[in-house]
């Protein structure tokens, strides 16, 4: 079972607390419920399909050992997909020099014009929700974590704070230039598929 | 009133201005057309972000991960 079925809060409560009660069967079911989510951050922030496996794994793993520590401070799904941007922030810090290097190196340059006022959001609906996956994709590491964990995740800008180690002025200009940027990658698809 | 930088518009967007400087927002709003132009640019833009990131979030599964025995006083 993927986690397309959404478990209700009490559920969840119960699952956890009997995961945290070493309940085998119950962490399974964890698993099930939110494999696919913590599939879907490790691809966003990896870029690689079987990297991204390994850490959704690596996830699961921690996730199990450490369930003890979760106290509902956080709600659990926040809980689990920290511990898998922690994971995929560690490897993407342990990427070599060499892999660096081959990133797209467009989108770290700052542009000081003005932004566009068109509504490029209209532009994101439907067929071309691919070409936003792909050019948050293209954005550099700390932008494309910050965009995933507030727009794909729901994260507020505090626990993205959190989990980046950063201040949140600084997560609100991440978000603000990522998006900047994803707005003149996608101009430029839209004059491509015009002309 | 003047014009808020548009960093504050896009924060606003995604409901995260606290409360006091999003009413002063709100009042500037209500008065600008360019700023509200801009604000509702912002807002269906993040809307539209979530949407395109979120549908493929469910689109599968790892491969069962090697599940061991938990153990609950090994807490991090």
């Amino acid at each position: 079972m993927s986690d397309s079925g959404r478990m209700d809060e009490s559920t969840l409560v119960a699952v956890v607390r009997r995961a945290q009660g070493g309940d085998a069967e119950a962490f399974g079911e964890i698993y099930r419920h939110y494999s696919g989510r913590v599939l879907g951050l490790c691809r966003r922030l990896l870029r690689s399909p079987e990297a991204a496996e390994d850490a959704a794994n690596e996830t699961f793993l921690r996730a199990q050992r450490a369930i003890g520590s979760f106290n509902g401070t956080v709600s659990f799904v926040t809980w689990l997909l920290s511990i898998a941007s922690h994971h995929c922030l560690d490897q993407l810090r342990h990427r070599t020099v060499e892999q660096r290097l081959m990133e797209p190196e467009w989108l770290d340059r700052q542009d000081p014009e003005a932004p566009e006022l068109t509504p490029l959001g209209q532009m994101m609906a439907g067929e071309q929700a691919l070409a936003v996956r792909d050019a948050v994709e293209a954005l550099p590491d700390q932008t494309r974590l910050a965009l995933v964990l507030c727009y794909a995740c729901g994260f507020t800008y505090e626990q993205i704070a959190e989990v980046m180690h950063l201040n949140r002025n600084h997560v609100a200009t991440l978000i603000f230039r990522g998006k900047r940027a994803l707005r003149k990658k996608l101009a430029r698809y839209g004059r491509e598929q015009e002309g | 009133m003047n014009c808020f930088p548009e960093l504050t518009y896009a924060v606003y967007a995604d409901g995260e201005l606290p409360a006091e400087e999003a009413a002063q927002v709100e009042e500037h709003l209500a008065a600008c057309l360019r700023c509200r132009l801009l604000a509702d640019s912002l807002q269906v833009e993040s809307r539209a972000l979530q949407q395109a990131l979120q549908s493929e979030e469910t689109a599968s599964t790892p491969r069962p991960a090697p599940l061991q025995a938990p153990k609950p006083d090994n807490a991090r």
